[in-house]
């Protein structure tokens, strides 16, 4: 597998990161590299050692929380970072629905 | 050519919980905005989710009643997208792993059931609200409702008509009611639905391209929705045009679907294990306690209610249209064991009444046992069926018992023959000649005499006894003529 750079470019389109077309030609190369590893991985344990993708490396299990109602914030704690508010809203460039 | 429509539903419903799915945020409406928010549900830095014990066990509950396989084994995954609402730039769901899958809810249709396949059942959180304000270049959003539980579930496309579609969704919100997981209150955004439909000629079994159809806000806009767009769909089929996978929206004031403005590209969420939430391995105590504490549901309690009571069908289905209505009829039977009576008092007069004041039988202040004693009183012929009507809108208004009425108003009915007996007398003294004439043959001149009988006992006479008092004493009365 390797990574090409219209690759990378989309990615970060999707992540609203803006790179540089240098940046874009050392990621792409470090995001080869480290696939290229995992291919050679896979080569070396064959189809049969395949290992299940690993969701989390911690053995907890069902840690859950009860159906309680916990304080929450005021509105103004709520607020206070928000760049900009009108009342106890938090106020956005408009967004078109349609 | 015939073409039939092909529709799939997607079903949002929220799960009914005190506290948001994984933050301790009530869930309540009503709180004045970002009132009901913290560092999870804003998606703050560093801030970690916890899984709400009641969203999961009522999620496994839906998946049970429909017949799902429920996964050992569940992952959440993080749905990523930019939009104001959201405040983590991503969405916990479901992918891959999801809590369930291959269910089926069986819906009816004329003529007989449908088996409706369910794709899969999974959990989500919801995302905050926007507000447009109108002509300004600004948005506002309050995130009370971001992080709340939802329930999503997915069809699979087996439904092959509007009407379907409808009968599918109004046969989803019975169980979810009887289940107790959701309110399942379109107005109230706690049911959500959007449809892909996409058509088909009859008799073919692939599938066609579709459209995905959002913004229906009621179970009849569903259906009529889906009716706008199969024609369109058909429409642009017979003119040689093809359909476009698109997003569209119903417009309800111009009762049509309008595109969406096509991204410039298609939806990639980047899916990934959310890596904040662990695995979660389920029990199978767990599934098997949700199992058997599933309540019966409307379709078994509907036959059961025809089978065991004796009830009309149509009696059936309507007593257990809503669980608390099929509870409550129950409980009146538990005081009075006539279930055909009480089946129509509740749905007549009583029913009749809660409609108009927009009640449920439980917030009404009739109680079963009050219905019951009201039912024996008729019975008894204390009084009759018509004041029973006057006095069940009273007990409903009051909560009085139907004794207590009936005394305080002096409504009892007079069966007692002795009163009859003098008014009786009266009347046919002073309508000789009506009585002659009943003599003569005349049935209806009994009915005159009897109305005079009513009219001097305000009503309160018992005319089945005044019908045999006057017949006994004319005949009498002829008897001793003839002799």
């Amino acid at each position: 597998m390797s990574i090409k750079e219209e690759k990378v470019r989309y990615v970060a389109r999707l992540a609203r990161i803006k790179l540089t077309d240098e940046e874009v030609s050392l990621f792409s190369r470090q995001l080869d590299g480290i696939l290229g590893y995992v291919d050679k991985l896979n080569q070396k344990l064959g189809e049969q050692s395949r290992i299940p993708p690993t969701n989390h490396p911690h053995t907890a299990s069902n840690p859950f929380r009860a159906d309680e109602v916990k304080p929450s914030l005021k509105s103004e704690a709520a607020l206070a970072n928000a760049p900009q508010k009108r009342g106890d809203f938090f106020k956005v460039p408009r967004i078109i629905e349609e | 050519m015939a073409y039939e429509p092909v529709i799939g539903l997607e079903v949002h419903v929220q799960l009914k919980t005190v506290s948001k799915m994984f933050c301790g945020c009530a869930t309540g409406f009503g709180g004045a905005p970002n009132s009901h928010t913290c560092p999870v549900c804003l998606g703050f830095p560093g801030a970690l989710p916890v899984l709400n014990q009641r969203a999961l066990t009522g999620s496994i509950r839906v998946a049970v009643a429909v017949g799902c396989k429920i996964s050992d084994k569940i992952t959440f995954h993080r749905k990523n997208y930019f939009y104001p609402d959201l405040p983590k730039d991503y969405q916990i769901s479901q992918y891959d792993e999801p809590l369930s899958e291959h269910g089926h809810l069986k819906i009816k249709i004329s003529g007989g059931e449908k088996t409706i396949r369910i794709k899969r059942v999974h959990m989500e959180e919801d995302a905050g609200k926007l507000i447009h304000e109108e002509g300004g270049d600004s948005s506002f959003v309050d995130f009370n409702r971001s992080g709340m539980p939802l329930l999503e579930i997915v069809s699979e496309p087996d439904i092959n008509s509007p009407e379907e579609a409808y009968r599918y969704l109004t046969d989803l919100k019975l169980l979810l009611r009887y289940l107790d997981v959701s309110d399942c209150d379109m107005e109230k955004g706690s049911l959500r639905c959007d449809a892909n439909i996409s058509i088909r000629k009859k008799g073919e079994t692939g599938l066609g391209t579709k459209a995905e159809v959002k913004n229906m806000n009621s179970f009849k806009a569903v259906k009529s929705a889906l009716e706008f767009e199969f024609e369109r769909q058909v429409k642009r089929l017979e003119t040689g045009e093809r359909i476009v996978q698109e997003t569209r929206l119903w417009d309800p004031d111009r009762e049509i679907t309008v595109s969406m403005r096509s991204k410039e590209e298609a939806h990639d969420y980047r899916y990934f294990p959310e890596p904040d939430l662990v695995p979660f391995m389920l029990q199978n105590d767990l599934i098997e306690m949700e199992r058997k504490n599933l309540p019966e549901l409307p379709g078994a309690r509907k036959a059961r209610f025809a089978s065991a009571f004796g009830l009309p069908e149509y009696d059936a289905e309507v007593l257990t249209q809503e669980k608390e209505t099929a509870d409550y009829f129950e409980e009146c039977l538990g005081f009075y064991d006539k279930p055909k009576i009480i089946s129509n008092w509740l749905m007549g007069d009583v029913s009749g009444y809660l409609n108009a004041k927009n009640l449920s039988v439980r917030n009404s202040k009739l109680r079963p046992q009050g219905l019951a004693g009201l039912l024996k009183e008729v019975d008894s012929g204390k009084i009759s069926g018509k004041m029973a009507k006057d006095i069940i809108i009273e007990m409903l208004d009051t909560g009085e018992d139907a004794g207590v009425i009936i005394s305080e108003k002096g409504l009892a009915q007079i069966s007692d023959s002795g009163e009859l007996d003098k008014v009786s007398e009266e009347v046919i003294a002073e309508n000789r000649k009506t009585a002659e004439d009943f003599l003569k043959g005349k049935d209806n001149a009994l009915m005159f005499l009897v109305g005079q009988v009513m009219k001097r006992t305000k009503g309160k006479a018992n005319p089945a006894v005044v019908n045999r008092i006057l017949r006994d004493k004319l005949t009498k009365k002829q008897g001793e003529e003839d002799a």
